[in-house]
């Protein structure tokens, strides 16, 4: 709470000490009805989720001062399902992302389970941002994404990727501090020291995260690399990308050495992002995720080792969009895919209605998460503000 | 969004300023100069308001945009809520978007360029390639047609060979009086025209006079519309060396 209060004054400093500084708020409000369900394969191991709703809502502040800045977001997230009543895992497969904080000092969080809920309340972002000539210093609680893919998005280790995400704009946080430095229009560096992350939230002590990204940008190449200290492991990894013909084409890798609780993992992915029509956008993601060994259920973002995804976009009308995404798993022939319909129904307020599932699938071939998989349908409201 | 303006000018070129409508000229290319000098200048600074239409609805944006010469363009979208903060940058043939939410800056493939700017009836590439057209194409009079009780002087700009342009051919009526064009007719390698561009209330905004009032129309889609004014305009500004950056896009 110290640290709350140190931004709270630093707020209050600065909106009371700057004659030039501006006050504005935005948000959003939302929610979202769907059904889930799943094979019945072993539904006392793993009961389906039968329906799921879900409200949220988000109120996010900006101080513009000369060369600064300060911003907060306040989220709330209250999910609801039956399953919540049992103590079975699988519920904690629900919400997703689970974690809106990823990388945390301090605890600025409130969740509660209760019944057949869930519900977050936090101060998804908090922070204080200086700009120099060529140097930007932020600190406090922010977003972290980079990174050219969006199914899978393996440079990025602070972020999921959000192109499955549900709610609009969402984005997982981290507590530290990023400066970056303009060296030229071309090159930056970012160098991050953060909190750890810590799934179990279970106290153990901090261990941080330094990282270093520098980036470079030649005619139509730009490069990324990546690399430091995270999660108890050194992570190095990096971006391509290149610009040719009609085509954006992108590939990814990163190394995670061997960390107290798992093994070394490798992570690789290929793209290709290209506008077909006026309305037709298409893009292509081939993926490979490393899974641990001897893990009943894997943790790692993508339920196999390797991912074909085509993920396209169309738009129908110009309040009318539709985007379906199959993703393929050539192990096990699992075809699962995602439909989604968005309809702009005033400037500011757009319904969205979603299905997802299993295409095809071999229930002899297939893992562990990827029998988890549940087949949704459902219904999404977003208002913005 | 100079962008814009030059979208939807007809992308003339050069940045050379004209001193006064050159009406009694018979080269096509100095009447495409003179409008480009009013409405381009050799940098801008503009607020404009954008709104798609149909009979059903319609989508109001408000928009800045900042041009410098011909290669370089940052624009913000200030409203509304939803797209608030948005930005794109061009650097020459380079384009990325920003996406306040999230804060995170995307690198946006060339063929993005022909995907429709924030679902509007003008597209990528023609804030893009906007600068750029003037230097492509060649420039003709073709004979003066009436309309609506007055007379223009009709310029035709057909794509050079080597030219990377969507558009073969260009119609543009100019209206003698001023030098300015009214009306910008796009033609697909079909010859078949395919859009129509309607420039309106011409006023003076920092000593430039340009239209204000824009229309851009599909041929196959009469129902539907966007049209684009010009709030206000600063022109031959001397932009900071971080206005067309990453940096400054991500601010």
């Amino acid at each position: 709470m110290k640290w709350f209060t140190l931004i709270i004054f630093l707020v209050s400093l600065s909106v009371f000490s700057d004659e030039g500084s501006n006050f504005s708020y935005e948000g959003s409000v939302g929610g979202q009805l769907k059904t889930m369900n799943r094979r019945d394969e072993s539904p006392d191991r793993w009961p389906s989720p039968e329906n799921f709703s879900l409200v949220h809502g988000s109120l996010n502040t900006k101080t513009q001062l000369d060369r600064a800045r300060i911003e907060s977001s306040f989220f709330y997230r209250r999910s609801a399902s039956p399953l919540f009543e049992t103590n079975n895992f699988t519920k904690e497969l629900l919400v997703f992302p689970r974690e809106l904080v990823v990388r945390e000092l301090v605890d600025l969080n409130k969740n509660k389970n209760e019944s057949n809920y869930r519900s977050d309340l936090l101060i998804h972002r908090l922070s204080y941002e200086k700009e120099w000539d060529t140097v930007r210093f932020e600190l406090g609680r922010f977003f972290i994404n980079y990174g050219l893919g969006e199914i899978f998005n393996p440079v990025n280790v602070y972020n999921l990727p959000n192109g499955l995400f549900v709610i609009n704009d969402l984005s997982q946080a981290s507590d530290g501090a990023r400066t970056t430095y303009f060296y030229n229009e071309n090159m930056d560096f970012v160098l991050y020291t953060l909190g750890d992350k810590d799934y179990t939230k279970v106290n153990h002590p901090i261990n941080p995260t330094a990282m270093l990204q520098a980036t470079w940008r030649y005619k139509d190449w730009q490069f990324l690399a990546t690399g430091g200290h995270d999660e108890e492991r050194e992570k190095f990894g990096g971006e391509v990308s290149l610009r040719f013909s009609d085509y954006l084409g992108f590939a990814q890798v990163m190394y995670q050495s061997e960390s107290p609780i798992e093994q070394s993992l490798t992570d690789a992915m290929f793209g290709l992002d290209r506008q077909i029509t006026e309305p037709w956008h298409m893009r292509l993601e081939f993926a490979y995720q490393e899974q641990p060994k001897n893990q009943l259920i894997s943790t790692r973002f993508l339920s196999q080792e390797y991912t074909w995804a085509l993920a396209q976009e169309y738009e129908l009308h110009p309040l009318v969009k539709i985007k379906p995404v199959l993703t393929f798993d050539p192990e096990t022939y699992l075809l699962y895919g995602i439909f989604k319909a968005s309809l702009s129904l005033t400037q500011n307020f757009e319904i969205e209605a979603f299905a997802s599932g299993n295409l095809n699938s071999d229930p002899t071939a297939e893992n562990t998460r990827q029998k988890l998989l549940t087949r949704d349908l459902g219904i999404r409201g977003q208002y913005y503000f | 969004m100079k962008i814009l303006s030059t979208i939807i000018l007809l992308g003339l070129t050069s940045v050379t300023q004209a001193a006064s409508c050159p009406s009694k000229s018979k080269d096509a290319s100095e009447w495409v100069k003179y409008a480009d000098s009013q409405m381009r200048g050799s940098s801008s600074d503009g607020k404009l308001t954008m709104d798609i239409e149909t009979p059903e609805w319609k989508r109001t944006m408000e928009i800045n945009a900042k041009v410098s010469g011909k290669d370089k363009s940052i624009v913000f979208i200030e409203a509304p809520a939803k797209e608030k903060g948005m930005g794109t940058l061009r650097l020459e043939m380079k384009m990325w978007n920003y996406l306040p939410k999230l804060r995170k800056t995307v690198t946006i493939s060339p063929s993005m360029l022909l995907s429709s700017w924030m679902g509007s009836d003008f597209s990528n590439d023609d804030l893009l390639k906007a600068s750029s057209m003037p230097d492509d194409y060649h420039h003709k009079f073709l004979a003066d047609e009436k309309m609506n009780g007055e007379t223009y002087k009709i310029v035709e700009h057909t794509s050079k060979d080597n030219s990377k342009v969507i558009w073969p051919k260009i119609l543009v009526y100019y209206n003698p009086k001023d030098c300015l064009p009214r009306v910008q007719k796009y033609f697909n390698n079909g010859g078949n025209l395919v859009r129509t561009l309607t420039l309106s209330e011409i006023k003076k905004m920092d000593g430039h006079e340009i239209p204000t009032f824009m229309v851009m129309q599909y041929e196959n889609e009469k129902n539907k519309k966007t049209t684009l004014r010009y709030n206000s305009m600063d022109y031959d500004i001397n932009f900071s060396d971080k206005t067309f950056t990453l940096q400054n896009l991500s601010k």
